[in-house]
């Protein structure tokens, strides 16, 4: 093979290329020659750049079929971006797939060998969404100002680092992010990913700084899978995105995930593995927001509002760039619930909720679809919970705002009547370690304290639990409030406070008075069950319950 | 002076480059007239040798209607039924069109004559991790997966038989031809040698090793057995270079040299010869394909890079049809396109 002379040309026209450049590849992967070079010989090192930079051809060579084609020269790794499309790689990215094709060097680079559920056989293994490089981090694509005012969860094109390079044409392409000619922070990165430094040099996620995840130093604590296999850092932090992301034949191609499935990404390090609390134990209790029964159904432009099925997966409540520490009013979302979208208490979507309640509301407050039957069937029958705890009721428990009046509430030492409360006051974990919020929980609907509401149960202070952590048990049932005969129908008759009181509110009465269809029953003879107040603090019950006619009683 | 000459032929290479690599290019030729003018090469007066004949991107282009199965084929593959994501390799016979395709993780198999279509997201082993080969012989179709380090044997209907090369230590193999008596090359890359098997999985023989020197490779990355004349033609890929054996693996010649004019190579890939001999090496950095003659000559170069028809994106494997169609897998336009080659 003659390749003097053509080295020659090439030394000629590299001339201009610092010596450096050649000196460094000489001892990566990317030395394809066939003996390796010794540094300390430059002649010998020009054969190294003739693998990826093609060295000009001395000679003509005739086509002896079509006479016009002599004098044509190729560029044959520079790409015009004209008529090229979305999936056509342009520029120097070109020049890496030709070899990166998976026959001379590996075709998906970096393949994970992350575990999670994916089955090693299925049919679905890959779905074909477009024409893009779906499961790789998308090149050859214009990062300029347009694409920066569409995008606000990316840095200003003008303010990249300078080791984070675009092309003469202002695209991004594999040289963006790697130097075939230089290993020293490995894979060839042009610079050093410990905390994520390179994602960060050009995606901007808000909140992103001050999150847990950018900040936790967890390690894994050896159970079950190593979350980052195959990583030289220890930490969440020191891993960043790589936690949960993966740039090349990422397992989930939407969002270069790295594991199949929503709540798979984050149960691996959510499961006893990295971070403290286990949310998958939380999650296999009988009452449980089932994250794993969502699949892939979750899409992040979602407008629950507009219309979607209706499904739970971790990112519906919590959104994991984000945490930071903001002002915390009274219904603020916990720090792990900061920047989620939301349906306010009048029913419009919010792209970051300002309350807790908000976050609930994507599912539990729409009209015509709720996620989950009530357990007790009521009089006013108003399935949407927003609307139960709407301001406008004649009672309600303060979640959208403070309650009117304070007389009837009779609350402990420890509570005030002038606040407003949150869903996850009585929403939670009923389990007394383990995390605290609405995963799952013992009691069903997913309830931190007991609350039966069962017909002749037992009154005690762990049967009720729930309403008694704020509703003073001794004031309820021995006369502090309006109704005087707690005692007589909870203790003496058991019928549970849920026979009478809906724990959201009541549209039409006051002290949250919603009977319970299946105990309460109409009084013969009378058309329905109802109770009407009489004065200032009495009221009158027309109804029949447990055998006892009243029509009316009143108090 | 030298830096002269140099910016002198730049200059004149540009404008060449301005009409098309090959010359004043056809394909452009039609689309700047509008008519749906026959896109042949060379262009006239030449004699024309190569004519554009049509692209597959779907089942449908072959005529393979998608009836119940192949909805439920849809279902499984995803919202594009059957469409290509980065088509790899090439191989035909008997009615048969199969496609390795990488980008899918799989093989797409259209069968002319059952009118069916199937897609091969796996083999005994488990789901392919990077199928790059595939070469079909009769009722077999070959798939060399170059991440699981095997080529595995399925049918027609895409049922898998068994794996071969489990245990011979192959290192990312990629090329696959087939010799006769059903013996099957393999272009073992990584090992740079390529390594002889018979269709029972028992390794016969291998030959190569890493080099420059004549028989020697630096990743061999395609193949294909001319059996009119008895000859394996190896993709020599960073040799830059195409190599020629016999069926036993003695060297009996070689050709091309790195370069960036017609006639050199720059990233050679599939390599396939047609009923003349001629020998149609696929570039990838060239977008295009060249045609040598035994000697090593070049005839004819036809193809330039874009999406339109007779243009390619990183082409790679090829095929030759004993009926002088010409397959070539146009990986990142995302289909394969079918040529004639005129005697």
């Amino acid at each position: 093979m003659r390749i003097c002379t053509e080295t020659l040309i090439a030394a000629a026209c590299l001339a201009a290329v610092p010596a450096a450049a050649s000196a460094r590849v000489i001892g990566t992967k990317h030395n394809l020659a066939i003996q390796r070079q010794n540094a300390a010989v430059p002649a010998a090192s020009r054969e190294v750049c003739a693998f990826c930079h093609t060295p000009h051809a001395p000679r003509v060579k005739k086509a002896l079929w079509n006479q016009q084609m002599s004098s044509a020269v190729y560029k044959p790794y520079e790409s015009s971006t004209l008529g090229a499309k979305v999936g056509q790689p342009t520029g120097a990215s070109k020049l890496c797939l030709s070899c990166h094709d998976g026959t001379i060097a590996a075709g998906t680079v970096l393949k994970g060998r992350r575990a999670g559920s994916a089955k090693a056989w299925t049919l679905d293994r890959r779905k074909v969404l477009g024409t893009d490089l779906s499961d790789d981090h998308p090149i050859s694509f214009r990062y300029d100002a347009a694409l920066f005012g569409r995008d606000p969860q990316l840095v200003n094109p003008a303010t990249l680092p300078k080791s984070v390079p675009l092309d003469a044409n202002r695209e991004m392409q594999c040289t963006s992010c790697h130097d075939a000619h230089d290993d020293k922070f490995g894979s060839f990165l042009v610079a050093d990913n410990g905390r994520s430094a390179l994602c960060t040099a050009c995606h901007d996620m808000s909140g992103w700084r001050s999150s847990a995840h950018a900040n936790s130093a967890a390690r894994w604590s050896g159970a079950k899978d190593n979350p980052w296999p195959g990583s030289p850092y220890r930490t969440v932090a020191e891993n960043g995105c790589a936690s949960c992301h993966q740039t090349h034949a990422a397992r989930h191609p939407e969002r270069l995930l790295s594991r199949r499935g929503h709540d798979e990404v984050c149960l691996g390090c959510h499961a006893g593995t990295v971070a403290a609390a286990n949310i998958e134990a939380a999650m296999s209790g009988p009452s449980a927001h089932r994250t794993i029964e969502a699949g892939d159904i979750h899409d992040p432009v979602e407008d629950p509002v507009k219309g979607m099925p209706l499904h739970v997966t971790c990112v519906d409540c919590h959104n994991p760039h984000d945490g930071g520490a903001r002002s915390r009013t009274a219904s603020a979302p916990h720090a792990s619930m900061r920047g989620v979208s939301g349906v306010d208490a009048g029913g419009a979507f919010v792209k970051e909720s300002r309350h807790e309640h908000e976050i609930c509301y994507k599912c539990h407050g729409l009209d015509g679809r709720q996620p989950a039957k009530p357990r007790v069937l009521r009089i006013d029958d108003e399935r949407n919970i927003r609307r139960q705890f709407d301001l406008s009721n004649q009672s309600f428990h303060p979640v959208h705002g403070k309650a009117p009046s304070s007389r009837a509430t009779v609350l402990t030492p420890s509570h005030s009547s002038d606040r407003v409360i949150q869903c996850t006051d009585c929403h939670g974990n009923g389990a007394a370690k383990g995390p605290k919020g609405p995963h799952g929980s013992i009691f069903a609907p997913i309830l931190r304290l007991p609350y039966s509401t069962a017909d002749r149960t037992v009154e005690s202070g762990s049967a009720y639990a729930l309403c008694y952590e704020c509703h003073d048990r001794t004031a309820v049932l021995y006369g502090a409030t309006r109704f005087k005969k707690h005692a007589d129908h909870v203790v003496k008759h058991r019928t549970p406070c849920s026979a009478c009181h809906d724990a959201h509110g009541s549209q039409r009465n006051r002290g949250l008075i919603n009977f319970d269809r299946a105990i309460v029953k109409p009084a013969a003879g009378s058309a329905a069950v109802s109770f009407v107040p009489a004065g200032r603090t009495g009221g009158r019950c027309y109804l029949s319950c447990h055998g006892a006619v009243h029509n009316p009683r009143t108090y | 002076m030298r830096a002269r000459l140099c910016a002198i032929s730049m200059a004149a290479a540009g404008a060449a480059l301005a009409c098309g690599c090959f010359g004043p290019d056809p394909a452009a030729r039609a689309a700047r007239s509008g008519a749906r003018a026959e896109i042949v090469w060379p262009e006239p007066p030449d004699r024309a040798r190569i004519r554009y004949v049509g692209s597959v991107e779907s089942p449908a282009d072959l005529g393979i209607e998608t009836g119940v199965l192949s909805r439920a084929v849809r279902l499984i593959t995803g919202r594009d039924d059957g469409r290509f994501v980065r088509p790899h390799a090439v191989a035909a016979g008997g009615g048969l069109l199969a496609v390795a395709d990488p980008g899918a993780g799989g093989v797409h198999l259209f069968d002319t004559v059952r009118n069916s279509y199937a897609f091969v997201p796996g083999a005994s082993g488990g789901s392919f991790g990077s199928p790059v080969g595939v070469a079909v012989w009769g009722e077999n179709v070959f798939v060399s997966d170059s991440e699981r380090n095997i080529v595995a044997l399925i049918d027609r209907q895409g049922a898998a038989v068994r794996e071969i090369g489990g245990g011979a230590g192959l290192r990312r193999p990629a090329g696959l031809a087939l010799g006769e008596g059903g013996e099957l090359y393999v272009a073992d890359a990584g090992n740079h040698r390529i390594c002889v098997f018979s269709i029972d999985g028992a390794m016969l023989r291998q030959f190569g090793g890493r080099g420059t020197g004549p028989g020697q490779f630096n990743f061999p990355t395609n193949l294909w057995y001319d059996g009119l004349r008895r000859r394996l033609f190896v993709a020599d890929a960073l040799n830059f270079r195409v190599q020629v054996f016999d069926p036993s693996g003695a060297f009996t010649g070689a050709f091309g040299e790195p370069g960036d004019r017609p006639g050199y190579l720059a990233r050679p890939r599939g390599v396939a010869t047609d009923s003349d001999g001629n020998v149609h090496v696929v570039d990838a950095l060239f977008d295009a394909v060249q045609i040598f003659n035994p000697e090593g000559a070049l005839l004819l170069g036809y193809g330039r890079r874009g999406a339109d028809a007779g243009e390619f994106w990183l082409p790679a494997g090829i095929h030759a049809g004993s009926d002088d169609r010409i397959y070539v897998a146009d990986s990142y336009n995302r289909r394969v396109q079918i040529f004639a080659y005129l005697h």
